[in-house]
């Protein structure tokens, strides 16, 4: 392949493109696996919290369909969206978040 | 109604939607609702939980018909992860909301950090001399 590819030029690249694009495939089948893995751990946790004496809290609805809607438009969005960018993205929130969270905690923000 | 619930719904919509494409978002759900929303951590920590069922639950519907999934993986990780999230859940019943706190905003900094920097290794990297 390599040779035909050096050979013809631009034809190693259309190789690696249609890589890329199997790669990035590959890795939507883990993210949309990550939220299914994710699925029983949260059901045990949501049973033992309740379990444990952890009140219903009374504005739950308003998280909760939104949520709900909010999940079927991140699933279509899974396929529209390049997983490089959603991957930097996220990290950007979630070290804001995690920093915020510290800084909050200790008094300095 | 008026713009404290519209903020609420459109922060659950925003983070619905990220879990929904399996990156995450129940993390920062928390963080709207211990941060801004002046919940407390236990509380806060079960309508993330509840959130995140919602939310999953209804992206799998479409997740099913088009990704392929691992069902292997899936059942493996399905059952460790629900035996630590139960021992998780024991401790954090009778953990100090402050020590939580600061033990989720470093996890989330780092897991961010490790996300940004991290390099992933790729199919075929290392198998270029062929």
């Amino acid at each position: 392949m390599y040779v035909l590819s050096f050979l013809f030029g631009k034809g190693h690249e259309a190789d690696e493109r249609t890589d890329e694009a199997t790669d990035e495939t590959e890795e939507k089948d883990i993210f949309a696996s990550a939220v299914l893995s994710v699925l029983p751990m949260t059901a045990v946790s949501v049973i033992n919290y309740l379990r444990g004496g952890t009140g219903l809290p009374e504005n739950i609805e308003s998280y909760i369909v939104p949520a709900f809607f909010g999940g079927i438009a991140g699933a279509f969005l899974l396929e529209k969206i390049s997983s490089k960018w959603l991957k930097k993205i996220f990290s950007l929130l979630v070290i804001w978040a995690g920093v915020s969270l510290i800084l909050k905690e200790t008094g300095i923000m | 109604m008026d713009l404290y619930e519209i903020i609420k719904i459109a922060a659950a919509f925003f983070t619905a939607a990220l879990s929904g494409m399996g990156v995450g978002g129940g993390g920062l759900l928390l963080i709207y609702l211990t941060l801004f929303a002046n919940e407390t951590q236990k509380t806060a920590q079960l309508i993330n939980l509840m959130f995140f069922l919602a939310a999953s639950s209804s992206s799998l519907i479409v997740h099913v018909s088009r990704r392929k999934l691992s069902f292997k993986v899936i059942l493996l990780l399905a059952l460790g992860g629900a035996l630590g999230a139960f021992f998780g859940s024991e401790t954090a019943k009778t953990a100090d909301d402050g020590i939580l706190r600061i033990i989720l905003g470093g996890f989330l900094t780092l897991s961010g950090v490790i996300s940004l920097f991290g390099k992933g290794k790729r199919k075929g990297d290392g198998d270029k001399t062929k």
